[in-house]
């Protein structure tokens, strides 16, 4: 690696640690759907892939550390991740300890990272040599992939019954592009398909909009409410191995290796599972919550780290509910990245490690000394003056220009239908990762019925 | 009307009175709307829910319409070789979303609570 790479990578997992950290408190806003669509635009623009993984890892590291700060300070969760945290959260700020809560959710975070790395990595070469096994199947473990995704969600039959339609839905769209010219013959579209899943549930909502009955049925008569608890500044500034105690701290690494060898499963599911298994059998309420919130994060941090790394190392194929969500324009950005030539077939190991570590080091540094020291500045910043409606703005904006880059004019009214038709089963109880696995299984699952 | 709901940084005593204030202005709200006085009647029937927080229509309208804009300009107003096109889609798209955030008062009521 030249200098002037690791300067490059240094100055976009800066940018990324500055970007996520406010765009990370701001409530409700989804990893996949903030950190994908920028990530995709820097995977086209040409930067260079060992910088792009710099910028993609300390974007998420940042993402994920800065929950600390809305769930505790005013207990909502900044995307669906931190919402199993809420509760404990909220048990921690009951009992006027917003301040602890966050540094041992930012503790739990670090420990997350500090473990997740090199156990990943580890795991990655482990899986080398079988991955020629699984990308030989590579069609058919994603349609398994969809199905068992179904299977394990909490609305199976919904699932399941999605599969067909939907995979016609996306074969079918881009037959008519093909046949009318928009692409040329055997491109497909799936970029742009992959982002109109993302924000599915933002799009029905805005057409309902159109609808008069369901606008008045939204309407909202109060300002949101936050509440924040009034707290001292303190001027003391901990190291995160003496936030948490040995019991934690045992439990966080604990719970960040698990996370490493499950990398393959809901990230969300996991941490509600384990944190609520470890912390079960504490019986002090504070102590209960404070354990809690530090393995559910030191576990959410390392699954993150693991789903991204070891199938991009190992596989090349997006195998797990992170490298299909946000992790995605690692391993499909047509025409910079497919699934035969992505970041898995251009990085060298010490790029990978390189890019890694910059960009966890520098996100992690950054965004554990903001939350703790600067927490309640940033909510109140972030609560004061980004407004929902310019982040709803900025992401519809950019799933437009990209689905213009990639179909025309046709493509943006594709991905609005893409859009109504996954928000809608999104909300039948269909998850995310059910949907992408469709998206990549479609062509090969629609020849296979063609077939029959 | 906004600013007398966001307060921050303020001592003990101001808080409770700042409290207060903020019950007020919701009670004012509420007859308001029932009264249908034109002016906050109409403020207040703007106001949606979408994705875990409330925004106005009318501004989410501005916004979106703003984002989508600058972010279109940028990529035609680009020079034709790649990356720029993409990628001042994107600084467009950042320009839209700062605008956005100037011209919109984000519909937040922040209260602060004292440690008891």
């Amino acid at each position: 690696m030249s200098v002037s790479l690791i300067i490059q990578m240094a100055a976009v997992s800066g940018i990324a640690a500055l970007l996520y950290t406010i765009i990370g408190a701001a409530p409700g806003a989804d990893e996949t759907a903030t950190i994908a669509p920028v990530t995709l635009v820097l995977v086209l623009s040409g930067m260079q892939p060992p910088v792009v993984l710099a910028f993609f890892i300390s974007a998420i590291v940042a993402c994920k550390l800065i929950d600390a700060v809305p769930v505790s300070v005013a207990g909502i969760p900044a995307g669906v991740m931190s919402t199993p945290m809420v509760e404990h959260a909220m048990v921690l700020k009951n009992h006027g300890l917003t301040h602890i809560s966050i540094q041992k959710i930012a503790s739990g975070a670090i420990i997350g990272t500090v473990i997740s790395i090199p156990v990943s990595l580890f795991l990655a070469n482990i899986l080398m040599p079988i991955a020629p096994i699984i990308k030989a199947y590579g069609n058919v473990v994603f349609f398994l992939g969809a199905v068992l995704l179904a299977l394990m969600s909490k609305q199976k039959w919904i699932s399941l019954a999605a599969i067909l339609p939907f995979s016609l839905l996306i074969q079918g769209l881009r037959y008519l592009y093909w046949e009318v010219g928009t692409v040329p013959k055997g491109t497909n579209v799936s970029t742009s398909f992959f982002l109109a899943i993302t924000i599915g549930p933002v799009i029905i909502t805005l057409f309902e909009l159109l609808n008069k009955e369901k606008r008045n049925a939204m309407k909202s008569h109060t300002y949101k409410e936050i509440h924040i608890k009034k707290e001292e500044n303190s001027n003391s500034f901990p190291s995160p191995l003496r936030v948490l105690t040995k019991k934690e701290m045992g439990f966080s690494a604990l719970a960040s290796l698990i996370g490493c060898f499950t990398f393959i499963l809901s990230p969300v599911g996991l941490t509600t599972f384990f944190g609520e298994l470890f912390a079960s059998r504490t019986k002090d309420k504070v102590k209960k919550a404070s354990l809690a919130v530090s393995c559910m994060e030191a576990l959410a941090q390392s699954t993150y780290i693991a789903g991204t790394l070891i199938p991009l190392i190992a596989l090349g194929i997006p195998l797990s509910p992170v490298a299909i969500g946000p992790a995605n324009p690692l391993f499909v950005a047509e025409p910079v990245f497919t699934l035969e030539n992505n970041m898995h077939h251009l990085l060298t190991m010490k790029e990978y490690i390189g890019a890694t570590v910059i960009g966890a080091g520098i996100g992690a540094c950054f965004t554990y000394f903001v939350a703790v020291k600067y927490s309640r500045l940033i909510a109140t910043f972030v609560f004061k003056k980004i407004p929902h409606e310019a982040l709803l703005g900025l992401f519809v904006s950019l799933v437009m220009l990209l689905a213009y880059m990639d179909g025309g004019v046709a493509n943006i009214g594709g991905v609005l239908l893409i859009g109504l038709v996954s928000g809608t089963l999104y909300r039948l109880g269909v998850n995310y990762g059910v949907l992408f696995m469709i998206l990549y299984s479609a062509p090969w699952l629609v020849q296979i019925i063609g077939a029959i | 009307m906004n600013e007398e709901k966001i307060h921050l940084d303020l001592d003990r005593t101001l808080i409770h009175v700042d409290k207060n204030r903020v019950e007020r202005i919701e009670n004012r709200e509420e007859k308001n709307t029932g009264n249908n006085n034109k002016e906050n009647g109409n403020k207040k029937a703007d106001m949606i829910e979408i994705w875990e927080d409330v925004v106005s229509l009318k501004e989410l309208i501005i916004s979106l319409v703003l984002c989508i804009f600058t972010s279109f300009a940028g990529y035609y107003l680009a020079p034709a070789k790649e990356p720029w096109p993409l990628l001042l889609g994107l600084l467009g798209a950042i320009l839209g979303f700062i605008i956005s955030s100037i011209l919109v008062k984000p519909k937040r009521i922040l209260t602060q609570e004292s440690e008891e």
